[in-house]
């Protein structure tokens, strides 16, 4: 086989055969309930979609009215909003928050904008007990490992890997019961919330109009982080914003149904504000965190459309290259055609750096048409390629057939005229000689080359017209 | 400049020149989406009956009254409980050991709670738990059965229709069904760090 330069060809060849076939069958299998559960229950499910795109747009074509709105609300809701340009920033409003309140202990509700920030591992730096309490979140903590998807983390472990972690972690005795598995964690992390001080959460919603943000969980953990602690924190990305609070049934009915193929979640948290002064349980306090990093440049470029995104994981269920190669393969937080698109984005590293990304894409639509904001993907994917080009950035040319000769050829009709007479001679030589080109030798590896039957239409023409065939 | 201003003049900068800007949907059109379980809102029995069809449908026990209740707690092997102390459940008083304080020292000593439910939505089979109704939140999460007392009347059909009802309550939790993941080769588990067992009784 031909030496394969791109990083996430080169993951994928070595992906052993067990994750390759968890991740394509569970990827598959979440397509199907999608698949069924929209059109099982709408009639055209294409215009809720159309629908929440223009909502989502609306919304991102007037954040800054939408975004001092909304802190506006919050700080009427007794919340206290916080703005951070960086991860870094972000990190250190929350570690402050913690000394102010002398909290040294924190449960973690998934949020994917807190893998952006790498916050536990900084918590952690600084002394924190941080957990993450959503299963498969904690699997991955224990292990040292990072989510391969953004709604299913360890799509890529099996259950003997989870048994052997959590024995590992001496969590109890080593079973490959996923119902045993999940009491373990259930008695292990109950503790963790007891003991907490702090519930860290993301959002999946931000309401401007009212001032709340909407948070869906099916394990029930972001509800128990906010039931258990006297603080909660809430780190959102700026673009989460919806305008009313009467859009938001029309996103959990696409984003239930999209990620899980359920109609809700099991939890949809409506959160406004710290506990009522009634209420026995809950934060004392709540913050609300605006994080930046990178969003307000991609708002300005021509890729903003991926703002959109409401973070449901059908695009990387539906694609090809995802079920080939695995999520950690896209080497960031955010893998898949969404991931191809936000990742090199935001990357701290800077846009070079997985430039490969929009190349991981044979473009064949199949993330648009699932996408419950209709994202343009594949135009999206287009134009980073041309970004990488402009930008010379090396990785988004590697494996890339050199285009000179062709372009040398189309420019000059003599080397063109020749260049067809040889493609009569492709039928003669053996195809063997082409493996000295890698890119080539790969090809053939899959396929045949056909014969060559072109090169006559200008002898043709040429002919038709002294016929007088050429009206 | 601080943060907050310095992302809201990149943000500015980044939509004031866009030539034109995409137009909201007005309301109507975003509340006219409803799925197929959606029911007539003007009739109240259909709006029952599809919260009964469709809480049943994802994973919840619906029960009537008191007495079918207890039956169905003592089937569950049910040891002590706690209930909401506005809810007057004499007999199941009488059936079971019931607290009217949740002891967070002995979360785990709870086998099933019993709070108020504020609403419901018809469409999705979905139970509405606030601050105001619920008087400790961790009452109705920790305990491996949660039972919602639901009065029909407060069944909305659509979750559009609830909203209006949540008001200015901080901490409003939709609940549908029992706590559930399937984080492990996407098989099926009930009870992760909620209730296992989720139960309406309507009145």
């Amino acid at each position: 086989m031909a030496k394969l330069e791109q990083a996430i060809d080169n993951h994928a060849a070595n992906l052993d055969e067990e994750t390759r076939e968890a991740v394509r069958l569970a990827s598959k299998a979440k397509t199907e309930k999608r698949v069924n559960a929209l059109w099982t229950d709408f009639d055209d499910p294409n215009a809720l979609r159309k629908l929440a795109s223009q909502v989502r747009q609306h919304a991102l074509d007037n954040l800054p009215d939408y975004l001092e709105q909304a802190e506006a609300a919050f700080q009427k809701n007794g919340v206290q909003v916080h703005w951070a340009e960086d991860g870094d920033q972000a990190n250190a409003i929350v570690l402050d928050i913690m000394r102010r309140r002398g909290a040294s202990k924190v449960v973690k509700s998934k949020s994917m904008v807190s893998e952006e920030t790498e916050l536990v591992p900084f918590l952690e730096k600084h002394g924190m007990e941080a957990v993450e309490t959503d299963l498969g979140e904690y699997v991955v903590q224990i292990d040292g490992d990072h989510p391969s998807h953004i709604v299913t983390p360890i799509i890529h472990k099996n259950r003997r890997q989870v048994g052997r972690s959590f024995e590992r972690e001496g969590l109890g005795e080593y079973t490959e019961d996923p119902l045993e598995l999940t009491r373990m964690a259930r008695r292990h992390l109950r503790q963790k919330y007891l003991d907490a001080d702090v519930g860290m959460t993301g959002a999946n919603f931000v309401v401007a109009e009212s001032g709340r943000i909407v948070l869906v969980t099916n394990e029930g953990n972001a509800r128990f982080s906010m039931a258990a602690t006297k603080t909660h924190i809430a780190m959102v990305g700026i673009e989460k914003i919806i305008p009313r609070e009467q859009d938001v049934p029309l996103f959990l009915s696409l984003l239930g149904r999209s990620a899980t193929g359920q109609p809700l979640t099991v939890y949809t948290q409506f959160i406004g504000g710290p506990k009522s002064a009634s209420q026995e349980e809950g934060p004392e306090e709540m913050h609300l965190i605006f994080l930046d990093n990178g969003r307000s440049d991609i708002l300005a470029s021509n890729c903003k459309e991926i703002l959109r995104c409401i973070r449901c994981g059908a695009c990387m269920n539906v694609c090809p290259v995802y079920r080939q190669t695995s999520g950690h393969a896209y080497r960031s937080v955010y893998p898949g055609p969404v991931g191809a698109v936000l990742s090199p984005l935001l990357n701290k590293a800077g846009f070079p750096d997985l430039a490969d990304l929009p190349k991981a894409s044979s473009l064949c639509g199949a993330c648009q048409e699932v996408c419950p904001v209709d994202i343009p993907i594949p135009d999206l994917l287009l134009r980073l390629r041309n970004k990488g080009k402009q930008e010379h950035a090396p990785k988004t040319s590697i494996n890339t057939p050199g285009l000179s000769f062709w372009a040398l050829a189309a420019t000059q009709p003599a080397a063109w005229k020749t260049g067809l007479k040889l493609g009569h001679a492709m039928n003669v030589v053996p195809h063997a000689l082409l493996d000295v080109n890698p890119s080539a030798k790969s090809w053939r590896s899959t396929r045949e080359l056909p014969p060559f039957r072109g090169g006559d239409f200008r002898s043709w023409l040429k002919a038709h017209e002294k016929k007088g065939g050429a009206s | 400049m601080n943060a907050r201003d310095r992302i809201l003049s990149k943000v500015r900068a980044a939509t004031d020149p866009l030539p034109e800007k995409t137009a909201l949907p007005d309301l109507d059109v975003v509340a006219s989406i409803g799925s197929r379980t959606m029911p007539d809102a003007g009739d109240a029995n259909a709006v029952c009956a599809t919260f009964e069809e469709e809480w049943t449908k994802v994973g919840g026990i619906l029960v009537n009254d008191e007495s079918e209740l207890i039956e169905l707690l003592k089937s569950l092997d049910a040891g002590k409980g706690y209930a909401d102390p506005a809810l007057a459940l004499e007999s199941l008083k009488g059936a079971f050991e019931v607290d009217d304080i949740f002891d967070r020292e002995q979360v785990d000593t709870y086998s099933f709670s019993i709070t108020r439910a504020t609403g419901a939505v018809g469409e999705t089979g979905t139970i509405i738990l606030t601050d105001g109704d619920t008087p400790n939140r961790l009452s109705a999460l920790a305990p491996w059965i949660h039972v919602a007392v639901l009065s029909r009347e407060n069944i909305e059909a659509t979750l559009g229709a609830a909203i209006p009802t949540f008001g200015s309550d901080p901490s409003v939790v939709l609940v549908t069904g029992p706590s559930k993941t399937a984080d492990i080769e996407g098989i099926l588990i009930e009870g992760v760090h909620g209730p296992g067992v989720q139960i309406c009784l309507l009145v």
